[in-house]
């Protein structure tokens, strides 16, 4: 009879002091689970640590409540990965590389997981609560130095959520794992809660007594004898490929050659490219298109840019819809209810529409409507930093295969994406692009192809 | 039971078979349907009841549905308005549940009262606000304390969140501080207003969740028997500060009840059931409890190593928990919570865990981490435990709101009063004689004396054999 066991990690590249951060050049974050003749749990894989924040560069003082100090509060711990790798300890070959990790964790975790979900078991394992200033004040503001706070992630991601055992052994698997973790800059993690970042300048976010745990599985000894008997296994995965786009203009044209043979869906983010790396503005924000204004990227009103129209397309034609998507926006541009279609595309894109029973996305968090300050007399829910319940949830997404999981063969075909928004200014829009589709992994005498 | 299956077997067969080539849509005959099943649900009062215990005697015949209900409700004897504990609400009343067949115990939980603390984190506040607080009068919803800007206009800022029990009223009193804000529960779930609640019985016995008992094959006598909580413990209910302290509160013992639901199918079906299962097995899980009381001193570590037993069982899986003996009445979960080690400013609180059994340890090193712990209670039990970080593991009690709830501070009731540890075994391995060896060091508790309670999961076998019950570790 197969047995289980824990297995406990620490980093094979840290310091000696066991603290790790961007600021103080080492950004690189790796760990290695050797070769073996077991398989990994993948979905019991945890990044266990503790988070602070400084308000000074000593690393001394937490930030209080003048120095305005924030993180995105739907992603908490998450927002400081900048990309995940997973790759084989033998031959070094990739086989899940995400790019833009906490972008996309945005969108995962906003469209799989309620609101009390967040508000308790994304509170306790990566430091997220889906009101800003309650994560503020207990968080980065958490005044308790000798206790700082505990987090474990799950590190989520194609190969993790699609279930299927990692079979580690050299002989009869990938000979070992190694996983990267890249951290994000400080300037995109922290940002300003009002409009000035003068308080921010030395603030840096560290993680320390970093390991990872996880559960794998030991095969008996009969099972064990016939997989060493067997000369080639397969092994089949999901991963999330990322692209990255700009769009600037009123009708947008965006194609990508994804090289993928199972792509099962597509979904994507926008954020105005200004608020990259910017300590004045949420760099990590899921937004709808907006326009420059003229007042300067931390105007007190930027105007949206909203979506008229949107065409998926393989090899130039509809697909898998073959009509446009029109939103209410292209009749009535002063609509602010977000476009069904859109929206439910989005969802369907991460998480299959009809079997998504815990949400984030509301009226409330999912509107297209100005970017403005809010002075006395408005409401702070037009001013996208103040939105409640984990902030703006906007995106766009289509699934291509909700019945047969085989997906759609985008190899040698370009995806394509044509959207006609108001985006009438100079104010180039980022797309955060990621593509969801299968692998399949196949390891022979020691050595091993991916074949997507 | 796979009733399409026992039917197809038991249809009458065709009188007169057409031939072959008359295409079947137009034979005569008896068309398989689905089986009519049929409920039958009896108001059952209790053969003994006192303030201390209460036993029902269930029929034999059918079959037992596991969400037969047990009704309870309280006696108002100018008690004030009290209220059940909001995290196990009604089930506070039992300390031990036992179902017996025979004089045979099936499933029997100690300080299942307690047991239903940990269990009742599993359920989600939506649920709570929506469902549980009308019928187990369990209420721990959660929602945010939006605060008012410069002009006094609603905003979206909230700097804390709150118990949430639909309504929200912001009432002044003079004496209680400076934070006046309370929130009342609603009316009917106080004590005066003398409200039934109930109690399902697939909770009151976690096998009944995966097994339906054929009571019409049973020929023994069935029981449950509950063990009531002491009155003079006063852990029955929680008071507001207005309400006298000490009050022995008692069951209205007139409207205890059982609403059992008997499902019968056509006769012919049970009957061929029965026939074929003369000698029917089945494996279910049962909880023992191991508990130690031990007292600690803050600044000093307690460091606990001890047998929680097991030896000889299949056991896969232990959940501990740690309840401060002065929490009472007086708080709004009363003394079924599990305290944290507690934080603070210039050291940090932690639980130092880990498992032994069969010569070695669960986890290759202990675990400290919190939110590890977190993980691996919902590893453990396969779903989320729906509590807050500061409602675990006390990490940033700062988000817990100050304001009242039935006139006591939130943040005292909540703060750090959900930390319970879940262990699952899982190397598929037969606990030796040596037991469980449970290792737990606690750095630091506040001063007081505390009770640490740890339930371990083992697998039983039910034998029933014409009409007889034996029952076996597996």
């Amino acid at each position: 009879m197969s047995s289980n066991r824990h297995i406990q990690i620490n980093p094979a590249n840290t310091l000696a002091n066991g603290k790790i951060s961007f600021k103080n050049g080492n950004p690189v974050v790796r760990f290695e689970i050797g070769e073996r003749d077991e398989y990994l749990l993948p979905h019991t894989l945890r990044l266990v640590g503790k988070f602070s924040i400084y308000s000074d560069s000593a690393g001394t003082t937490a930030p209080v409540d003048a120095d305005g100090i924030r993180m995105p509060e739907n992603l908490g711990v998450y927002s400081v990965i900048d990309t995940l790798a997973f790759s084989t300890m033998r031959t070094k070959q990739t086989m899940e590389y995400i790019k833009n990790y906490n972008k996309f964790m945005a969108s995962f975790l906003d469209v799989s997981l309620s609101k009390e979900d967040a508000m308790t078991y994304l509170n306790n394992q990566c430091l997220a609560m889906p009101n800003y200033k309650t994560q503020q004040l207990g968080v980065v503001q958490n005044t308790a130095v000798g206790t700082k706070n505990s987090f474990c992630l799950p590190l989520v991601s194609g190969m993790t959520n699609s279930g299927n055992p990692i079979p580690l052994s050299s002989q009869w698997g990938v000979g070992g794992l190694e996983i990267s973790i890249n951290l994000a800059p400080d300037s995109n993690v922290l940002f300003s809660s009002s409009q000035t970042s003068a308080r921010l300048t030395d603030a840096f976010y560290e993680l320390e007594e970093l390991s990872l745990v996880a559960e794998t599985v030991v095969p008996s000894p009969e099972d064990l004898a016939g997989l060493r008997s067997q000369t080639t296994n397969t092994f089949e995965f999901n991963t999330i490929s990322s692209f990255y786009q700009t769009i600037n203009s009123t009708n947008a044209t965006i194609n990508f050659n994804l090289g993928q043979s199972h792509v099962l869906s597509v979904f994507g983010t926008f954020v105005p490219v200004r608020y990259l790396n910017n300590l004045n503005q949420n760099g990590l924000a899921t937004l709808y298109p907006l326009n420059y204004d003229a007042g300067g990227v931390d105007s007190k009103s930027v105007q949206r840019a909203e979506i008229q129209q949107l065409i998926f397309t393989r090899q130039g034609e509809r697909f898998p819809m073959q009509f446009n998507i029109d939103t209410p926006q292209k009749d009535y541009a002063q609509e602010e209810s977000a476009p069904p279609e859109v929206v439910r595309g989005y969802i369907d894109a991460i998480k299959q529409f009809t079997k998504g029973t815990r949400c984030q996305l509301a009226p409330l968090n999912n509107r297209v409507v100005d970017n403005a300050v809010p002075t006395t007399g408005q409401p702070d829910d037009i001013f996208y930093k103040t939105i409640p319940l984990g902030g703006m949830t906007a995106g766009i997404g289509v699934n291509y295969d909700s019945v047969s999981g085989n997906g759609v063969d985008f190899r040698s075909v370009p995806f394509g994406l044509q959207i006609q928004s108001d985006l009438n200014t100079d104010n180039p829009n980022a797309l955060y692009l990621f593509v969801h589709s299968r692998n399949t992994l196949v390891s022979s005498n020691g050595s091993v192809q991916i074949m997507n | 039971m796979d009733v399409s299956r026992e039917l197809s077997k038991t249809a009458p067969p065709e009188e007169s078979p057409a031939p072959a080539n008359v295409p079947e849509i137009v034979r005569i005959g008896s068309i398989p349907t689905n089986m009519t099943m049929d409920v039958d649900s009896d108001i059952l009062e209790p053969v003994v009841k006192s303030q201390s215990f209460i036993r029902y005697v269930l029929d034999n015949k059918g079959l037992l549905h596991s969400n037969s209900k047990l009704i309870f409700s309280m006696t108002q004897n100018a008690h004030g308005n009290r209220f059940f504990p909001l995290g196990v609400g009604a089930m506070s009343l039992i300390e031990r549940a036992t179902l017996k067949v025979g004089t045979k115990e099936i499933n029997s939980i100690q300080d299942w009262n307690h047991y239903q603390g940990y269990r009742s984190t599993f359920v989600s506040p939506e649920n709570m606000k929506e469902r549980e607080m009308f019928t187990t009068g369990r209420c721990l919803g959660y929602d945010f304390e939006y605060k008012n800007n410069a002009s006094l206009e609603s905003n979206t800022e909230a700097d804390k969140y709150q118990i949430d029990v639909g309504r929200q009223a912001k009432v002044t009193y003079a004496t209680v501080g400076t934070d006046s804000s309370e929130t009342p529960l609603p009316s009917f779930m106080r004590l005066d207003k003398e409200a039934e609640f109930q109690i399902n019985l697939s909770d009151l016995f976690p096998f009944l969740k995966m097994n339906q008992l054929p009571l019409y094959m049973i020929k023994e006598q069935i029981s449950i028997e509950l063990r009531l909580s002491p009155k003079n413990l006063y852990q029955r209910m929680s008071r507001p500060t207005g309400a006298p302290a000490n009050a022995e509160v008692d069951i209205n013992l007139d409207k205890c009840k059982m609403i059992a639901d008997y499902i019968f199918y056509p006769t012919e079906v049970m009957e061929a059931y029965s026939r074929q299962n003369q000698n029917m097995t089945f494996t279910y899980m049962d909880y023992f409890l191991s508990k130690q009381g031990f007292s600690a001193t803050t600044g000093t570590n307690v460091e606990q190593i001890r047998n929680i037993g097991g030896a000889g069982k299949i056991v896969t899986k232990a959940f501990v928990s740690l309840s401060r003996d002065s929490e009472d009445e007086d708080f709004l979960l009363n003394n079924f919570s599990s305290v944290s080690c507690s934080q603070a400013l210039t050291f940090s609180g932690s639980l130092v865990g880990n498992l032994k059994y069969n010569g070695h340890f669960l986890y290759p090193i202990d675990r400290e981490n919190n939110a590890l712990h977190y993980h691996d209670v919902a590893q453990a039990e396969g779903s989320l435990p729906f509590v807050t970080r500061a409602e675990y593991s006390d990490e940033n009690a700062s988000d817990i709101t100050g304001s009242k709830f039935e006139s006591r501070i939130q943040t005292d009731s909540l703060t750090g009063k959900f930390f319970r540890q879940a262990y699952r075994l899982n190397r598929s391995e037969r606990v030796n004689s040596r037991g469980i060896e449970l290792f737990h060091t606690y750095k630091t508790l506040v001063t007081g004396s505390y009770t640490q309670r740890c339930w371990v999961e083992s697998v039983k076998m039910a034998n029933l054999s014409n009409g007889m019950m034996t029952i076996v570790d597996a």
